[in-house]
């Protein structure tokens, strides 16, 4: 994760995605209770409210939509190396994501 | 059991602005009339060879350099990092305390410390993160192995809840990445922790308002603007090894070995295993925040070295 191209430019395809999954997701970064943290955040915007936050949450999920819809859009192994989850591949780890934002709501892809 | 908190607990002074450092006398002979002068002049610095009265670059734009000593003793817990407040004068007891007790078996790497550096681990022990428990150099080889490997938490005290994979904090199977890494010293790891807090990145976490909305980045700061140019050699750890060539299904094997051994079933996977890494030059300190609750600033998190991407 060390000077990885998504936290060293934000402006980057895909980086705002990777950015906010790893510092909600990955074991060695998150603080408990990160997921709903993140969903909550998400509410906010999507209502329209002033979050105040340093993310840029319509970027994060149109990225997150492509991305679920094709994880091949991330580049390389980035969301692995960007989040070290445990799902086994990232098509189960985002869908994972997905539900963790919107519990009861089927994928993109469903 | 943690340091019973005092009572402005939670509250923040902070700095004004034109504040003069807690200590600005820098480190000289052993002076009867300033004893923490007389305790860095014999101090002989933890082993690892970390010179502490070297100049680095400072972090906060102004000009100069400051050796780890200045920093160090400028260090204020609740006005610089929102910890508990703490006098500097109660952190020597407060570390043998810990000792004596043996509920905190990290602090034993500052025992013998100048106060200053007592200071630092004292006041984190009374914050919320656990750096010092999981990255500091009171940790052997052998527990970063089991940590990564085996996913076995060293905060966690419990040799039989340890050993099933129990996270000290949260009870629930401990978590890990696929490195696991440490300071090598406690000299290293406080020096570290009190530069990192003059970072713009740090401070405009630390400083931010209470109410903005989600998890704040995690700091990424290059080990030697923290530490100097040789800081890579004060850091140390290991790295999962891949299975079949891939990470992934290492992390995956390795979480079934750990939930299998948990719940008293012979694991079905091998034996995770783990490799020395070779070389941290180039590498990051990585600062994640927390916060006990969205009413209250954030703190340090974690504190933990990480080498250069695709540097085993």
């Amino acid at each position: 994760m060390s000077s990885a191209w998504w936290y060293t430019d934000r402006s980057a395809p895909f980086a705002e995605l990777l950015s906010l999954l790893q510092t909600c997701y990955h074991p060695d970064i998150r603080q408990a209770g990160a997921e709903e943290e993140l969903r909550a955040l998400v509410q906010a915007a999507e209502r329209g409210e002033d979050t105040g936050t340093e993310w840029n949450i319509p970027v994060f999920l149109n990225e997150l939509r492509l991305a679920v819809t094709d994880p091949s859009r991330i580049p390389g192994d980035a969301l692995d190396r960007a989040t070290d989850h445990t799902e086994g591949n990232d098509t189960e780890f985002l869908a994972r994501v997905w539900r963790d934002i919107y519990p009861g709501r089927p994928l993109p892809t469903e | 059991m943690r340091f019973d908190l005092p009572r402005d607990h939670g509250e923040r002074r902070p700095r004004p602005a034109d504040a003069p450092l807690r200590r600005l006398d820098p480190p000289g002979p052993a002076d009867s009339a300033d004893p923490a002068a007389a305790e860095r002049a014999g101090y002989a610095g933890d082993g690892t060879g970390f010179a502490l009265d070297r100049p680095l670059a400072r972090l906060n734009g102004r000009p100069g350099r400051e050796t780890p000593w200045d920093a160090l003793g400028a260090f204020l817990a609740d006005a610089d990092a929102n910890l508990p407040f703490i006098s500097i004068d109660d952190a020597p007891a407060r570390v043998r305390t810990a000792v004596a007790g043996g509920d905190r078996p990290w602090l034993v790497s500052v025992r013998d410390a100048p106060t200053d550096i007592q200071y630092v681990f004292a006041a984190l022990d009374g914050g919320i993160g656990h750096g010092v428990e999981r990255h500091e150099g009171w940790l052997t080889p052998e527990q970063l192995i089991r940590r990564v490997t085996r996913l076995e938490d060293p905060a966690q005290l419990n040799r039989a809840d340890r050993e099933r994979s129990r996270d000290a904090y949260t009870g629930r199977l401990h978590s890990s990445g696929r490195h696991a890494t440490r300071f090598t010293g406690p000299d290293a790891f406080a020096t570290a922790f009190v530069r990192a807090l003059s970072h713009p990145a740090v401070r405009a976490v630390l400083d931010r308002p209470p109410h903005q909305l989600g998890p704040p980045r995690p700091a990424m700061i290059p080990i030697a603007d923290l530490l100097g140019p040789d800081g890579h050699r004060f850091c140390a750890g290991f790295t999962l090894d891949p299975v079949g060539g891939s990470n992934s299904k290492a992390r995956v094997q390795r979480e079934q070995w750990a939930v299998e051994r948990a719940t008293g079933r012979v694991p079905t996977v091998p034996h995770p295993s783990a490799s020395p890494i070779t070389s941290f030059a180039g590498g990051d300190v990585v600062i994640p925040f927390g916060r006990r609750n969205s009413n209250e600033p954030f703190q340090v998190l974690t504190m933990f070295p990480n080498p250069k991407e695709n540097a085993p």
